[in-house]
């Protein structure tokens, strides 16, 4: 472990970290699952979900720590969780809206970041009120925005595919959750909800 | 089964009890849970007589336990009568002990002892010493037949709950029983109280115990005879003879008998002794033993008054030498001050030949607190005396005053005795002798005033007599006044005599002790030039300190240091007086009455709290005190400070008995808007403030309760019109509270209410300039004081420092009014200024009005008409002054327009309308006026020459964004703090002012958002005027706003999204932030857009 790792580095190990608890608790709190499938585990020194399901889980920490090449890079812009109904129409995204210092120099202290994260989980926890209720049968994703398309030469890197999600008509409307704003990392969180005025409205009832 | 039968038994013991038992073992177990368990220990220790007892129970069934034991006890009893009767009558010092005590019975007779536990001399031996000396000896427990319990050590348990173990009963060590025996007579049980000995280890002594009478079954009962007992012990390791101790004990055994007489009784024994000391060789140690008693005695008395429960405050107080010199100038004042003109018979004559040149002449008594109280022991004269409190040669209580022998062995003040003991064994030292200073001092200035009529008291001791033009043989006069202070008053004086203040009393430290020297006007340099820096007054150890790091020693060298260099090294009011003085320098006038600054009482000493209940007992008795100086001084204090010092963390116990050790001190204070000085809101702002401390009872260590901003009590009306004050504020909430009504009606009259004697002052302000929207309206409505303390009251930095819950909860119970007060509170710190310029403009025309004529006069006059052709909306502010009082009315009306817009030549206008400094002000206007006013006016008037110079620029400075509004762009936010602030809170708009106050107030996070979060709590104050939404407004806010979006798009849309949901919800309330949000509101969607490729959803909570 003394092999000396990049500042970059290690933030990202930080964010991805964050992300795959953060995914969890979206998930906890939007009730994709049966509340009964979480179990409670503690991060960051507070309570947060987590699923009991292997397969569950492994998909959030394999897509997640799968964006950690990227993140490092630079590239990744938002990475969302998005909800969909069953036209596979996103009916909400909560988008994560990422930006890594890439001069940082100095080594972050995973305590400050850790402070100013912990702050998502707690809004988070509170944010039920700004959602809402999900169609059912209902699916979620995690998706992904690049800044541009990487060129992706390692196995590793390939499980991220190229997507087309289908968009919205009107731009969305958005409810801002949690920003923060630290010199190594810059994180805000959002709600994108699609405007009313939407067509594919009307496809869900 | 047999291991089951005791559980049984004492399970269901109650049931048992009704039955008759059959066996012994049952019995024994539920007897021992009826008698309480306490008695099991017993049972066995005198198994081998109760053995025959269990054979009688064998024998007769009883019909219950308590008969059983009604039986058994009697036998015991009976068993043990016939013992005593035969051991007193075998035992040899049977008789002796008899004859003791004056009659047949023994010296133990009344008393009946229940031993508990394992006791150093066994049960048996205690047994055998109440069977001899006519005691009982109690097997079991009971309420009615034990007189005391015995025992070595007591589990934790019961210690911890001593009392109901003992049932109130004293638990005493055997030792008692043994020394009674030894003494051959029943000994007072209280220094063998078990409690007191595990307090005296525990700690030390807690105030409660020092000071509050012991509630104790025992009559006469109280530590004090545990300190005079150690402190014989003491003397006699001093090694003073026998004879001496022995009389001491005798007396000290009278005075626990008879408290009530110790008085006189002390008395007699003083003169006693003093007779004896005469003849005798060792006359320092009786002395001393005299004063071990003395000061103690008094104490005890105090404690067995009758004058309801003796507190600590007042004791303290009575003890204290500070707060005699503290009280002693009230006493000066009232006497001499007022009778000045009907003094005695004067001796001087005012010399008209005499030169003008001035002549100041410094007295000062020797030694005054040894000094007078040596002087009824002439044989002490030139021997080493000091002064203190008490006279433990290993104690810890400071030296006050030591006389000039005693100086030589580098005695000083404030050294503990035990230090001033080793350099000097042979130091006599005297407690205070407070009636002798009082009479002392009253007679020094009794001759000081026959010779001089102009004094200034500086201490009780100390004065400075302005002697210019009553005589030109200064030296004379000095040595006539000096000879009859002896004469009278038996103590020695020394006077220094120069040209000023400051030569004076440096000379008169070259005439100490018992002379006098006189530095003329033409050797002023001479001396000064030798002098060190730390001679002048003044100069304390730090500035001493610094002033050697420049390696200035003389006043020589400190002279050549510029005037300036000093007042910034060390500040303007220090270097001045250090460049004054070095020159010998004074312009300090003789003054005869010093004004009062503060009053308060401060307690360092003996504070020990056990809880909170503790600590608000002390605080009210310490209020008590602050309240009768106040009104013995006939003053009353709007500001009230309290200053809590706290053991610093981890500090052990003092040095210093009872002292304060290390300790961390801090201060609050709090301002009331009227002044007080009775007892009750006292204690409770006092409560308050040291609730406000979050000190833990514990660790305090010292309290002390501070008045300033003193006025006069005479002055009834003024009190009347800070009442109104209060008013004011109330109905201003009212006000706001019914906004639209205001808005509507612009014209509204108020007027304070008049007091009986039409000495009322009214004073009706109104206006319709928004700018001065939030400025005091005096007001006669009725103020309904509920059981809550009213919102001005209400501290506003404990109100602020409160959890956001709280206060809201508190503005629910106000109904709203809470917000108003807090948002109104910051408004005013950041447009005080700005709105005060207006008010006190106004305000000081009416004063000049009122100078100008002192007769009764009515005028009108316009002082203003103008018209700013530049301005867009024409402010108006009609202010109408009126000022009634008996005789006098004048009612002016002043017409001011465009305050804010003010121009350079109204600018003008307005300083010369100051006055010039603030000696001119009125100071009894001075003293109406709204504090933050009068602050203002304190800052304003002595610079008031600058001002044009720093009004202008801001002026200018808004005109010129005004008319170069582009410049704004992209530089709003720059800089810290943001350029904008300073833009704003010059601004003529209340709006952007109070964002600018607001903003400054929330300090570091800098957002906007919580600006805007305080400001919505006070916008309905805010929009009570007439509403400005002038375009110009509109467009510097617009864009203030547009550039916080550029800032904050990328990284920070929450903290926009705040900012918009809030000012959607200032929308409701006020016009200008309607139209603000509408035209703000595209640019944010559109920089959204920009960035996030969708809408704030800002219509989310409807």
């Amino acid at each position: 472990m003394e092999k000396s790792v990049s500042p970059q580095e290690e933030t990202g190990r930080i964010l991805v970290e964050f992300l795959e608890v953060a995914v969890s608790s979206i998930l906890f709190l939007r009730g994709v699952y049966h509340h009964g499938a979480f179990q409670r585990r503690r991060y960051m020194n507070i309570v947060v979900h987590k699923a009991c399901h292997p397969q569950l889980n492994d998909y959030i920490h394999s897509a997640v720590f799968g964006l950690l090449p990227f993140i490092r890079k630079g590239l990744v812009d938002r990475v969302a969780v998005v909800f969909y109904d069953r036209e596979q129409v996103p009916v909400e995204k909560f988008m994560f809206r990422l930006a890594l210092n890439q001069s940082q120099s100095s080594m972050v202290e995973e305590r400050d970041l850790e402070f100013s994260l912990r702050a998502f989980f707690i809004k988070l926890s509170v944010s039920e009120a700004l959602t809402k209720p999900l169609p059912p049968g209902c699916d979620w994703e995690i998706t992904a925005y690049f800044h541009a398309l990487p060129d992706v030469a390692d196995k590793e890197q390939r499980r991220w595919i190229p997507t087309d999600t289908k968009l919205w008509q009107h731009p969305p409307l958005i409810t801002p959750i949690k920003s923060m704003g630290s010199n190594p990392l810059k994180l805000q969180l959002y709600l994108e909800h699609p405007d009313p005025g939407e067509p594919t409205h009307l496809h869900t009832l | 089964m047999s291991f089951e039968s005791p559980r049984e038994s004492s399970g269901s013991s109650r049931k048992r009890g009704r039955r008759p038992s059959a066996g012994p073992s049952s019995g024994r177990g539920a007897n021992s849970r009826a008698e309480s368990s306490r008695a099991t220990g017993n049972l066995f220790g005198v198994s081998g007589r109760s053995s025959s007892s269990l054979s009688a129970t064998r024998r007769a069934p009883f019909a219950d336990f308590s008969s059983y034991m009604e039986t058994k006890n009697q036998k015991l009893r009976g068993q043990f009568d016939a013992d005593a009767s035969a051991s007193s009558y075998v035992s040899g010092d049977g008789d002796s002990c008899q004859s003791g005590s004056g009659g047949d019975r023994g010296i133990f007779c009344g008393v009946s002892i229940f031993v508990d536990g394992y006791t150093v001399p066994s049960h048996q031996e205690l047994r055998m010493c109440m069977l001899k000396h006519g005691g009982r000896f109690e097997n079991y427990f009971s309420r009615q037949t034990v007189t005391h319990i015995v025992c070595s050590q007591l589990a934790h348990s019961k210690m911890k709950n001593l009392r109901s173990f003992s049932r109130g009963l004293p638990v005493v060590k055997p030792a008692w029983i043994m020394d009674s025996v030894a003494a051959n007579r029943l000994l007072n049980c209280a220094p063998y109280l078990l409690d007191q000995f595990t307090h005296a280890t525990q700690k030390q002594q807690k105030l409660s115990a020092f000071f509050t009478p012991k509630i104790s079954a025992q009559s006469g009962v109280n530590p004090f005879f545990e300190q005079i007992a150690e402190q014989i012990t003491s003397i006699e390791s001093i090694g003073c003879d026998s004879d001496q101790t022995l009389r001491l004990r005798k007396c000290d055994t009278t005075g626990r008998e008879d408290s009530d007489g110790l008085d006189g009784q002390n008395l007699g024994d003083r003169s006693e002794a003093e007779d004896h000391s005469i003849g005798m060789k060792d006359e320092s140690s009786i002395i001393q033993a005299r004063q071990e008693f003395l000061p103690k005695s008094s104490s005890s008395r105090e404690q067995h008054s009758t004058l309801g429960d003796p507190n600590f405050v007042e004791n303290y107080f009575k003890n204290s030498r500070l707060h005699f010199i503290g009280t002693w100038r009230n006493r000066y004042q009232r006497i001499f001050v007022k009778n000045t003109s009907g003094a005695s018979e004067r001796k001087y004559v005012v010399n008209e030949s005499a030169s003008s040149k001035p002549i100041i002449i410094h007295v000062d008594m020797d030694s005054f607190f040894v000094s007078v109280v040596i002087r009824r022991f002439p044989e002490l004269v030139d021997k080493p005396v000091a002064i203190s409190h008490s006279d433990n040669s290993k104690g810890t209580a400071e030296i006050s005053s030591a006389n000039y022998p005693a100086r030589q062995y580098g005695i000083k003040a404030g050294m503990f005795v035990r230090e001033a003991k080793t350099l000097c064994p042979q130091l006599a030292i005297f407690p205070y002798d407070f009636n002798a200073y009082e009479e002392v001092a009253d007679q020094f200035y009794t001759i000081l005033h026959e010779y001089c009529p102009k004094i200034q008291a500086v201490s009780c001791d100390e004065a400075f007599l302005d002697a210019t033009g009553v005589t030109d043989d200064p030296e004379g006069l000095a040595s006539v006044i000096r000879k009859q202070i002896i004469d009278t008053t038996g103590c020695t004086a020394s006077a220094g005599i120069s040209v000023n203040m400051l030569m004076a009393r440096l000379a008169t430290r070259v005439a100490k002790p018992n002379g006098q020297f006189y530095i003329p006007s033409e050797k002023v340099e001479d001396y000064m030039k030798e002098l060190p820096v730390d001679a002048l007054p003044g100069i304390g150890y730090t500035l001493n300190e610094k002033l050697e790091s420049h390696n200035i020693q003389t006043c020589s060298q400190l002279r050549q240091i510029p005037k300036e260099v000093l007042q910034k090294e060390l500040g303007k009011k220090i270097g001045e007086m250090l460049w004054n003085y070095c020159r010998g320098i004074d312009h300090r006038m003789v003054r005869e009455v010093q004004e009062m600054k503060s009053v308060g009482a401060e307690v360092n000493w003996g504070i020990r709290f056990r809880d909170l209940n503790d600590c608000h007992y002390f605080l009210k008795s310490l209020c008590k005190e602050v309240s009768l100086r106040l009104k013995g001084a006939g003053v009353r204090g709007r500001s009230v400070t309290i200053k809590v010092r706290k053991r610093k963390k981890g500090a052990a116990e003092p040095t210093k008995y009872l002292g304060c050790g290390e300790c961390e001190s801090m201060s609050k204070s709090v301002k009331i808007p009227s002044a007080i000085d009775d007892e009750e809101t006292l204690t409770k702002i006092g409560k308050e403030l040291f609730a406000s401390c979050h000190v833990e009872p514990e660790d305090v260590r010292g309290i002390g309760l501070q008045l300033s901003k003193l006025e006069s009590a005479d002055i009834r009306h003024g009190n009347n019109v800070l009442k109104s004050w209060i008013a004011s504020g109330l109905a201003r909430n009212s006000e706001y509270l019914m906004k639209d009504g205001l808005v509507s009606n612009p014209v509204l009259h108020t007027g304070s209410e008049c007091s009986p004697g039409n000495t009322g002052h009214a004073c009706s302000l109104f206006r319709s300039a928004p700018s001065s929207a939030n400025q005091v309206q005096m007001t006669s409505s009725e103020t309904q004081f509920s059981s809550l303390p009213p919102v001005n009251e209400l501290d506003i930095d404990v109100v602020k420092g409160l959890p956001p819950e709280i206060i809201a909860e508190m503005n629910e119970i106000y109904q709203g009014k809470l917000s108003v007060f807090i948002s109104k509170h910051d408004d005013k710190l950041c447009q005080g200024k700005d709105g005060f310029l207006a008010m006190l403009n106004l305000v000081d025309k009416g004063k000049q009005a009122m100078h100008s004529d002192t007769t009764s006069y009515e005028t009108s006059s316009h002082i203003y008409d103008k018209e700013d052709s530049s301005s867009h909306a024409n402010v108006e502010a009609n202010v109408q002054f009126q000022h009634s009082s008996p005789g006098n009315s004048m009612t002016r009306n002043v017409i001011d327009s465009s305050v804010p817009k003010a121009t350079s030549s109204l600018d003008i206008d307005r300083s010369d309308l100051m006055p010039s400094s603030l000696s001119q002000v009125d100071a009894f206007m001075l003293h109406q006026l709204p504090e933050e006013v009068k602050i203002y006016l304190q800052e304003a008037i002595p610079a008031h020459r600058n001002m044009e110079a720093s009004i202008d620029p801001s002026c200018s400075s808004i005109n010129e964004s005004f008319t170069t509004i582009e410049d704004l762009k992209l530089h709003l936010w720059i800089g810290k703090p943001p350029k904008w602030i300073r833009i704003f809170s010059n601004s003529r708009s209340l709006i952007l002012r109070s964002i600018s106050g607001t903003h400054a107030c929330n300090g570091a996070d800098g957002l906007l958002s919580s600006t805007l979060h305080s400001l919505s709590l006070s916008i309905p104050s805010l929009s009570s005027g007439e509403e400005e939404c002038d375009e110009e407004i509109l467009l510097i806010g617009s864009e203030f706003l547009r550039q916080y979006i550029e800032l904050k798009v990328d990284t920070d849309i929450e903290e926009l999204y705040i900012c918009f949901c809030v000012l959607k919800r200032l929308k409701e309330f006020s016009v200008f932030f309607s139209r603000l949000y509408d035209n703000v509101l595209p640019s944010l969607q559109d920089a959204v857009c920009k960035n996030y490729g969708g809408l704030l959803q800002l219509s989310f909570a409807e």
